[in-house]
């Protein structure tokens, strides 16, 4: 009887060896599948460097106030008006996919 | 009192002759608005459609911004421009504000004279809306192109193809 026992003992510490044996690799493809990857934020100093991405204008990440912050927004709003409205005056030689590429 | 002039310059109005022009005329409210001033704010009932007659119009959409509620400038229109089209059209709900840049001037009419008269003219009632829904188009337009840039932004912002 104590043979069973001491068997019994041994296959479930090799099982849990086993079980532990795979835990790294289900991590290591858990953490490879591009859905579980944190996203990536861009560093671009363009988008954080407080200028404008469109014209290069000084912009305050830091508002001192909120009218500030309308003004910045108008701002933008002006620069990405004027690109449409080009595009609007030339559709034919600006095809609509070249409104999307900004910079 | 002119109105005649102004109104064939609208786009709204374009390819209404003289005595169309006249009869649109006899609608129009002349309005006289100071820099500044609100016309309307986005959500209000839609009772008049307004055309500049001189100086500058601002469209604003409210935004929150530090706990504050402002308007922000969306779009600048100048005479001859029409605006507040939604009291030509159901549910007649203002999508966006409306200010004056400047000392301003604005022609004022009715929806509900305006629909009387295209009802008596139905060649009038037919010119303006073709018009009028080449002035929504175009901004539809617009609007679509700056919400399509701003999309695009927010994704060349978040996410970047691994090099």
């Amino acid at each position: 009887m104590w043979i069973g026992v001491l068997i019994a003992v041994v296959a479930f510490g090799l099982a849990m060896l086993a079980v532990a044996n795979l835990m790294p690799g289900f991590s290591f493809t858990h953490d490879e599948d591009p859905a579980n990857k944190p996203i990536a934020v861009t560093q671009d100093p363009r988008v954080y460097g407080g200028h404008c991405v469109l014209c290069d204008a000084p912009i305050k990440r830091t508002a001192a106030s909120s009218d500030d912050v309308v003004r910045e927004l108008e701002h933008r709003i002006d620069r990405d008006t004027v690109v449409v409205a080009e595009w609007m005056d030339h559709p034919g030689q600006d095809p609509l996919e070249r409104l999307h590429v900004v910079n | 009192m002119e109105v005649h002039g102004s109104l064939g310059h609208s786009p709204l109005f374009a390819a209404l002759n003289a005595t169309e022009c006249d009869e649109l005329s006899a609608l129009a409210e002349a309005r006289q608005v100071a820099p500044g001033e609100r016309i309307f704010r986005a959500g209000d009932p839609a009772s008049h459609l307004f055309v500049v007659r001189s100086g500058l119009v601002e469209l604003t959409m409210s935004l929150r911004v530090m706990g504050d509620v402002k308007d922000v400038r969306f779009q600048t229109l100048g005479p001859g421009h029409a605006f507040g089209w939604s009291a030509l059209v159901a549910p007649h709900r203002l999508t966006m504000g409306a200010r004056a840049a400047e000392p301003t001037g604005v022609w004022c009419f009715a929806a509900d004279a305006l629909g009387r008269l295209f009802e008596i003219k139905p060649r009038i009632g037919s010119v303006v809306m073709r018009n009028l829904m080449q002035v929504v188009s175009q901004r539809l337009v617009e609007a679509y192109a700056l919400w399509g840039r701003e999309l695009q932004r927010h994704v060349d912002d978040t996410w970047r193809s691994e090099p």
